[in-house]
């Protein structure tokens, strides 16, 4: 690494992502492109910065690559500054939450095919039920850090294997790896220098070594760019007399690659079997085999029937409910009916009682015949 | 710091956020929406707030780096204007590059080498493969800023009310590619909704259009009141104060004065309104940072908005040329408002004049002098950006009235000849907009209205509109000459008939008189027959009856020739002697 790279804002975090990620399919188009030059008989060159940011931009999964694109948006790329430097730990804070819910939901549909309860230590169930209890004041300062250490124990613990299959290789938590470890050890001590004024000598170099930290955990994240997000707004069933088997249509809308976070992109997509429709799937080779990931992330598009998605994150439980934000602005919350809130409620409810092996909170709605409600909806 | 809460004629953008007040659900309307489509539609009437509800309200939803706008105004030509606008925002090239010299360029090297096979196949390419150099240019400013791109199309009706045909195919054939762009590309319309079924086309080749619109109501007068407590009473900013204890009184005597007898109000009536107010108290013509303190009667000594809305300008033009009136000699006092004139169409709508065709207004002068014409031009029009009727967009380098209000108060004001030449330039530019459809030119009806003003469209409408005009007024002659042509050539052919029938007439008569002289002489030699016969009967006897019947047969054939009736009433004469003597 040249000093002089050093000073360029977002040369390191592009340069080392990019270096983690040479096998992904935008990276080898990219190669293609300049090799295809070449032979045209044009002068080889390097790749510009701004292809180099759209093949990250475009490798990551939704949740993280929208963050990537702020933090190589104009204004973020001009100057080290605070804002800036809030950009770099929202970064890492959702690409850690995002390995939360997509381990958590892993939890809950193991424990659904074991059948029996998961085996969970103290410690881990404490960081558990700190997630499940978390309110507006915790939310600002729970660490996903320690609850995906706590979290890959209990797979371990439990014999799970994740579908996230890269995984596995963190048997012993992440606490142990010293790049992840040293990186969330230096964004917390981000996210409380936030909660100040941040001195503005110090601006620079926090922004710098956050860079770096964050290049550091995306190159060990690299294996996410082999995964995609996909949600389902409805399966429609075609089953037509004598004309067996019936094709499951899914209307989906892809969330990675493509910036498919906007735009007219719904497409039909017939499956042999039905998945879980107005969710949103995680999934490597083929739609059918998928993790969803309801209810920690949600599509608000998916829930009202609406075109295109909106990508909301878990938030935390207060008494009116349970709290939604838009990955992009943690200002927007979700809006949806009460009918399909109450279905997502239901859901978040039955997702705490089977991974925690716990009844049903007092007043919650498991507790007054929700399977009556559920048929209902449906 | 306290300042001036309203914003006279110009739309709200980003930094006003905290005066713009009343559309809260709207906003949310809108914000919902552009998640759910790359193509919205918003539309309402003139003065509903429509530019500042997108460029205000929608705007500040977002943090700066999910939002670089470009608002679209059609100018010359609405796909140029889009590219011009796409490429202004282009960033400079950055000065320093991500990958050093050395030995980035062998890391990037060995990665390509080690890269053997791409295995990517065309269709999964991400790039964009649309060689729609629009496409190009926002994939160019996408990877330049990284920061989702906000297309603003304001004034759409623009594109039907000046654009032409192939200006709008061309249009609709962009839109139709940029909503299939994979990039974070939101296109958005505004526009008057008395327009709407102009996107017949558009709506047919980007369906979606249909689906996501929102409709921008006026706004009712309870709002109106409660914006103007917001903007003044509730706004420790504003510079405005009411009369204590009197607010809502005045708040409602304003609503009164510029609600024109509607269930609604038009937010310009109300920026206008209160601009004219604010000057009443402080005198200020154009400076908005004195503190003003507005009291009941001052507010009930305004007239009402249709008033105060001609006054705005009725003063502004005199105070104009009063100013011009020493340096220009025999200076007309209604030339602000004949500079005015070409500002607007004829049904009050904004018509923006690029900087460089300003020199052609001159044409519509009546000046003593037109040698300083376009001195004058430029100092009127420099007047009235001053007094705020004219504004300046730099981008486009245009001038335009600043709101459609006040396009409508010039096309009240002209002239009726004045009307009656834009009547006649509207129909050479309706009529060349269908001509390059149907190829229909103008008709006899056409060419005799536009005759009166054809040295002034001369000077004034495009070259391909002057050249739609000569080729209607060659059609009309080919077509006089046709029909003279037909005129002369049946006149001839009647001759010729007439020639034909007279002679046939003679011929016919000729052989009539053949066949009479003929049948006389056969009648002749018959008569002399007979009169041998009755000769000879007289001679040796006998009954003469037979021939005297011939004879009166004959007599009867030819009881017109004198001759005959001679000799006939010889021999009856004979015959009777003849008889008498037997």
């Amino acid at each position: 690494m040249s000093g002089k790279r050093n000073n360029v804002i977002n040369s390191y975090l592009v340069l080392e992502t990019l270096k983690a990620i040479p096998n992904g399919p935008h990276a080898k188009e990219l190669f293609r492109k300049l090799k295809q030059e070449i032979q045209e008989g044009r002068a080889k060159r390097t790749p510009t910065d701004a292809e180099m940011k759209d093949v990250i931009v475009r490798s990551f999964l939704a949740p993280i690559s929208v963050h990537l694109r702020t933090l190589f948006s104009q204004g973020l790329s001009e100057k080290h500054d605070e804002v800036r430097l809030r950009q770099l730990w929202t970064t890492y804070r959702e690409a850690i939450k995002l390995f939360a819910f997509i381990l958590l939901s892993d939890l809950w549909d193991t424990r659904l095919k074991l059948e029996k309860p998961l085996h969970i230590e103290e410690a881990e169930r404490l960081h558990l039920k700190a997630f499940f209890e978390l309110n507006a004041y915790t939310a600002a300062d729970f660490d996903y850090f320690l609850l995906m250490d706590a979290l890959l124990k209990l797979a371990q613990a439990n014999e799970v294997s994740c579908y996230l299959e890269e995984l596995n290789q963190y048997a012993e938590g992440w606490a142990q790896n010293e790049i992840l470890s040293s990186a969330n050890e230096h964004f917390q001590m981000i996210r409380s220098v936030l909660e100040e004024d941040v001195p503005s000598r110090l601006i620079e170099t926090y922004c710098i070594l956050s860079e770096q930290h964050l290049a550091h955990v995306l190159g060990a994240w690299h294996f996410l760019i082999s995964y995609k997000m996909a949600v389902i707004k409805n399966i429609e069933v075609q089953r037509i007399k004598n004309m067996p088997p019936a094709i499951f249509k899914h209307a989906l809308v892809e969330l990675d690659n493509n910036y498919n976070d906007i735009g007219h992109k719904d497409r039909w997509e017939d499956l042999n079997q039905p998945t879980d429709m107005e969710s949103v799937l995680l999934y490597r080779d083929a739609v059918h085999d998928n993790l969803n990931l309801s209810p920690f992330i949600l599509d608000e598009n998916a829930l009202t029937r609406e075109f295109n998605s909106k990508i909301y994150f878990f938030s935390h439980v207060s008494e009116a409910g349970l709290h939604y934000y838009w990955i992009e602005n943690v200002k927007d919350t979700l809006l949806i009916s009460d009918q399909q809130y109450a279905y997502v409620k239901l859901q978040f409810e039955k997702a705490r009682q089977d991974i925690l092996n716990e009844k049903p909170l007092r007043g919650t709605r498991s507790e007054i015949a929700e399977d009556d409600d559920i048929l209902s909806f449906l | 710091m306290k300042k001036y809460p309203f914003k006279f004629l110009d739309a709200y953008d980003k930094e006003d956020r905290k005066i713009f007040f009343g559309r809260d659900d709207e906003i949310a309307e809108l914000y919902r929406l552009v998640f759910q489509t790359n193509l919205l539609l918003v539309y309402g009437a003139s003065g509903t707030g429509k530019t500042s509800l997108i460029r205000c309200g929608l705007a500040n939803r977002f943090k700066p780096s999910q939002w670089l706008d470009l608002l679209i105004r059609r100018g010359s030509d609405i796909n140029a204007s889009l590219l011009d606008a796409i490429r202004k925002r282009q960033p400079r090239a950055q000065s320093v590059s991500l990958i050093g010299q050395e030995q980035e360029n062998d890391w990037f090297s060995s990665l390509m080498e080690a890269d053997q096979e791409s295995g990517i196949t065309e269709s999964e390419s991400s790039q964009i493969k649309s060689q729609n150099p629009v496409a190009q240019a926002l994939q160019d400013l996408y990877l330049a800023t990284f920061t989702p791109i906000y297309l603003i199309f304001d004034q759409f009706e623009e594109l039907y009310t000046l654009g032409n045909p192939e200006e709008q195919r061309q249009f609709t054939r962009t839109i139709a590619e940029l909503v299939k762009l994979p990039l974070p590309v939101r296109i958005i319309i505004v526009m008057r909704e008395e327009y709407l079924a102009r996107l017949y086309d558009l709506e047919r080749a980007v369906p979606q259009l249909r689906n996501y619109k929102l409709r921008v109501a006026p706004m009712d007068l309870p709002m109106v009141e409660q914006v103007i407590l917001s903007a003044t009473v509730r706004n420790p900013e504003s510079n405005i104060e009411l009369e204590q204890g009197k607010e809502q009184e005045i708040v409602h005597t304003i609503v009164d004065k510029i609600r024109e007898g509607d269930i609604s109000v038009k937010l310009p009536y109300l920026q206008l309104f209160m601009d004219r107010l604010y000057e009443k108290v402080t005198g200020e013509a154009t400076d908005r940072s004195r503190d003003a303190h507005l009291n009941l009667e001052l507010v009930q000594q305004m007239g009402n908005i249709d008033v105060v809305l001609a006054n705005f300008i009725n003063q502004q033009s005199e105070h104009i040329y009063r100013k011009l009136a020493p340096k220009y000699l025999d200076l007309p006092n209604d030339i602000v408002w004949h500079i005015l004139s070409p500002f607007a169409t004829m049904d009050g709508l904004k018509v923006p004049i690029k900087q460089e065709d300003l020199h052609q207004i001159a044409a519509t002068l009546k000046l003593s002098d037109t040698g300083q014409a376009d001195e004058l031009i430029k100092e009127v029009v420099a007047e009235l950006e001053t007094s705020r009727i004219l504004r300046y967009r730099k981008e486009e380098q245009t001038y335009e009235v600043v709101h459609d209000t006040l396009a409508l108060q010039i096309a009240d004001k002209r002239s009726e000849e004045e009307k009656t030449y834009l009547k006649a330039r509207r129909t050479v530019t309706e009529g060349f907009a269908s001509y390059q459809d149907t190829k229909t030119l103008l008709s006899r009806e056409q060419l005799s209205f536009i005759r009166p003003y054809e040295s002034r469209l001369e000077t004034e409408i495009k070259t391909d509109q002057q050249g739609f005009i000569t080729k209607s007024k060659n059609k009309r002659r080919r077509q006089r000459i046709g029909l003279w042509a037909g005129v002369v050539a049946a006149f001839l052919i009647a001759i010729a008939v007439i020639f034909i029938v007279i002679k046939e007439q003679q011929k016919t008569k000729k052989a009539l008189e053949t066949a009479l002289r003929t049948q006389a002489a056969k009648d002749a030699l018959e008569f002399k027959s007979l009169e041998s016969r009755a000769a000879l009967i007289i001679k040796v006897g006998g009954n003469p009856i037979d021939i005297v019947n011939k004879m009166d047969t004959l007599f009867f054939n030819h009881t017109d020739s004198t001759r005959w009736k001679k000799q006939i009433d010889i021999m009856r004469d004979k015959i009777k002697n003849h008889n008498d003597f037997k």
